[in-house]
C-alpha cells in the first residue's frame, strides 16, 4: 500500500497527461459507439497506463459496460479507433483478465471453483489441463484464500467467494490488464472492502480498469477517475488531488440529476 | 419381460431396436448435457419439429415427383438448414432469441403437415413421424447411428475444455481466443444430427424428452460436466432399453412408453432432491 501511494506521489509530480512515463496499453481515439440510433458512448478520447488503477464511473445506463466491450473487442466502436497494446506487440489480448458483472451461465452449472479458474487459462485449439495450468491456478486459488473451496461446486459458493473465483479465472491467465465490471454489485459490506483491498493491491502489478457506481470507495482507491455522463462526454482527471475530488463530486451531483433525467424521459 | 429376453436373441429386429436404443443413448447424454448448460434444449425442440417439414417433402418428392429419395434425406438436409438458420439468426440479427425458435418450430411443422396432405397415401407416416417407431430401425440404419455416437464420444472428448468454457462463458472463452461461433455452429449441427438419431426412437414430438429429461435427473447428483455426461448416457440407455423392453410383451406404443418411464424417473428424483435439501436443513439447524 505504502509503495502505491509513493507512485502516486510522483505521478503528481510529472506530467499530468501522462501518469507514467511508459506507452499506454490502451488507447481511445474519439471512439462513439451505437445502437441503431441509440447513441451509448460519444467520441472518447482517453489512454489508460501499465500498472495503475482507474476507475470508470457513470450511472447505470451510462455505456460503462460498453466501454469495456470495446476494449475487450466484442464490440467495435462505430466511429473513431480504440486501439489495445498497440504499442506492445508482444502482448496478446489473452493477457487481458476480466470480470464480467452478470454471468449467464445455468445457475446449476456443472463445475468445481478449480474448474472455474482453469478456463481463464483455456486457448485456441486442441489442447489438455496441463499440470503447468493446475500450478497456475493452484497459486492463484491460494492468493484469494479459496484454496479450501477448489474442489467445491461453484454454484455452491456465497456471492463474495463467487466473485472472489472470477476474479481468480481473470487472473490464472497472468493478465498485464484487469478489467473489473461492478465487482461489488452483489456481495455484502465486509467482503466489499476485502475485495476492493485485493484490487488495489493487484494494481501494483497491472493495469485495472474499475467499472462502478461506487462514489464512496472507489474514488480513493484509483489513481485517476473516468466519468461517463448522459451526454456520454468523458472527463478525465489526473492523479487525485483536492481539485479532483471536487471535480469528481460535480460529476456525482451531474451523475444523479441526469439519472433522474434519463427515468423521466423514459416515462 | 421374459418374452422380451427371448425374441431379443430370436429376432434380427429387437436386437437391432436395442442396439440402436443403446447408440441413440450415447449421443443424446451427449449432446443434451450440453444443450442443458448451455440452456438451449429449446433449440432441440425448434430442431426437431423442423425436420417434419423435411420428412414430408422427401415423402412428397417420392410419390408425387418419383425422386428416389428416402426420409433419412429428407431429415438430414432439414437438420443442417436448421442448425444454419438458428446460428445465423442468432449471429448476425439481434432478434429475440425465443421468438425465432419459435418461428422455426412452427413453420417447420406447417411445411410438413402441407406436404404430408399433398402427398397421396402419405397421411399413415404423419403418425410414425411423430411418435418413431424403435422396432423399425434396420441393420443399416445402425451405422450411421453408431458412427455418430462415436464421433461425438471423441469430439467430446478431445475438446472438452474448449466445449466447457463456451458452454459457462462464451465471452470470456472469445477474449482467450476461441473460436466460439465456429465451436458454436459445429455443435449446433451435432444436435441436429442426434435430433435426426433420436427422432426415429421416440419421434419430432418427444425428441426433446431424450435430451433433457436425463440431464434433469442427472444433474440432482453430478457436480461436473463429464460427470453428467456420463450419467445422462446411462440413463438414457435405461430409460430408452427400459422403456422398449416393458412396452413389448403388452404392445404398448415403444416411444410413449420410454418418455413415461423417463418422465417418472424425473419426478422421483425432483422428491429425492427436495427431501434431501429438507434433511440437510433439519441437520444444519
Amino acid at each position: 500500500m505504502k509503495k502505491a501511494s509513493l507512485k502516486n506521489q510522483n505521478k503528481n509530480s510529472s506530467s499530468v497527461e501522462t501518469p507514467s512515463q511508459k506507452k499506454p496499453f490502451i488507447e481511445f481515439d474519439q471512439a462513439s459507439f451505437s445502437y441503431g440510433n441509440e447513441k451509448i458512448l460519444e467520441n472518447i478520447t482517453a489512454s489508460i497506463y501499465p500498472e495503475e488503477l482507474v476507475s470508470v464511473i457513470g450511472p447505470n445506463g451510462s455505456g460503462k459496460t460498453t466501454f469495456l466491450r470495446l476494449i475487450l473487442g466484442f464490440l467495435q466502436p462505430t466511429a473513431g479507433k480504440v486501439a489495445v497494446f498497440r504499442h506492445y506487440p508482444e502482448l496478446s489480448m489473452s493477457r487481458i483478465g476480466y470480470v464480467p458483472q452478470h454471468l449467464l451461465y445455468d445457475p446449476a452449472f456443472p463445475v468445481t471453483v478449480m474448474d472455474v479458474v482453469l478456463m481463464g487459462r483455456v486457448k485456441r485449439g486442441l489442447q489438455r489441463i496441463t499440470l503447468q495450468d493446475r500450478k497456475a491456478a493452484g497459486n492463484v486459488l491460494s492468493r484469494l484464500g479459496l484454496e479450501e473451496f477448489a474442489d467445491r461446486g461453484f454454484q455452491d459458493l456465497s456471492g463474495g467467494q463467487r466473485q472472489r473465483a472470477l476474479i481468480a479465472r481473470a487472473l490464472a491467465g497472468d493478465p498485464v490488464l484487469l478489467l473489473l465490471d461492478e465487482p461489488t454489485a452483489s456481495i455484502d459490506r465486509e467482503t466489499e472492502a476485502e475485495i476492493y483491498g485485493l484490487i488495489r493491491a493487484l494494481a501494483s502489478t497491472m493495469a485495472v480498469v474499475l467499472v462502478s457506481h461506487d462514489l464512496g470507495v472507489v474514488p480513493r482507491l484509483s489513481n485517476r477517475i473516468m466519468c461517463l455522463n448522459r451526454d456520454l462526454a468523458f472527463h478525465e482527471t489526473s492523479a487525485l488531488t483536492g481539485e479532483d475530488i471536487q471535480d469528481m463530486y460535480q460529476c456525482g451531483v451531474e451523475l444523479v440529476h441526469h439519472h433522474d433525467h434519463h427515468q423521466e424521459r423514459n416515462r | 419381460m421374459t418374452i422380451f429376453f427371448q425374441d431379443l436373441l430370436a429376432h434380427a429386429h429387437v436386437l437391432h431396436a436395442v442396439v440402436g436404443a443403446f447408440l441413440a443413448s450415447i449421443s443424446c447424454g451427449i449432446m443434451g448435457s450440453y444443450l442443458t448448460v448451455r440452456r438451449m434444449t429449446a433449440t432441440a425442440g425448434a430442431i426437431s419439429h423442423f425436420l417434419l417439414g423435411g420428412l414430408a417433402i422427401a415423402g412428397y418428392l417420392k410419390t408425387v415427383a418419383g425422386w428416389q429419395v428416402g426420409p433419412e434425406a429428407g431429415a438430414l438436409v432439414s437438420a443442417v438448414v436448421a442448425a444454419l438458420l438458428i446460428w445465423a439468426i442468432t449471429i448476425w440479427a439481434k432478434q429475440r432469441e425465443d421468438t425465432v425458435l419459435s418461428v422455426i418450430w412452427s413453420v417447420g411443422m406447417a411445411v410438413g403437415g402441407f406436404f404430408i396432405f399433398a402427398t397421396p397415401g402419405n397421411t399413415g407416416s404423419l403418425q410414425f413421424y411423430l411418435f418413431g417407431n424403435i422396432s423399425l430401425i434396420s441393420a443399416q440404419g445402425l451405422l450411421p447411428m453408431g458412427f455418430l455416437a462415436l464421433f461425438l464420444v471423441l469430439f467430446f472428448t478431445l475438446f472438452h475444455r474448449t466445449i466447457l468454457a463456451i458452454a459457462f462463458d462464451a465471452d470470456y472463452a472469445k477474449l482467450r481466443g476461441v473460436r466460439v461461433s465456429l465451436f458454436s455452429f459445429f455443435l449446433l449441427l451435432f444436435a441436429s444430427l442426434t435430433v435426426v438419431v433420436v427422432v426415429q426412437l421416440v419421434g419430432i414430438v418427444m425428441a426433446i424428452a431424450l435430451l433433457s429429461l436425463p440431464q434433469a435427473v442427472a444433474s440432482t447428483f453430478t457436480c461436473r460436466f463429464w460427470q453428467l455426461m456420463v450419467a445422462s448416457v446411462l440413463l438414457n440407455i435405461l430409460f430408452t432399453v427400459g422403456g422398449f423392453a416393458v412396452s413389448y410383451e403388452p404392445g404398448f406404443p415403444p416411444g410413449a412408453t420410454i418418455i413415461i418411464f423417463a418422465g417418472v424417473f424425473y419426478v422421483i428424483s425432483l422428491v429425492v432432491k427436495a427431501w434431501r435439501k429438507r434433511r440437510k436443513k433439519q441437520i444444519s439447524a
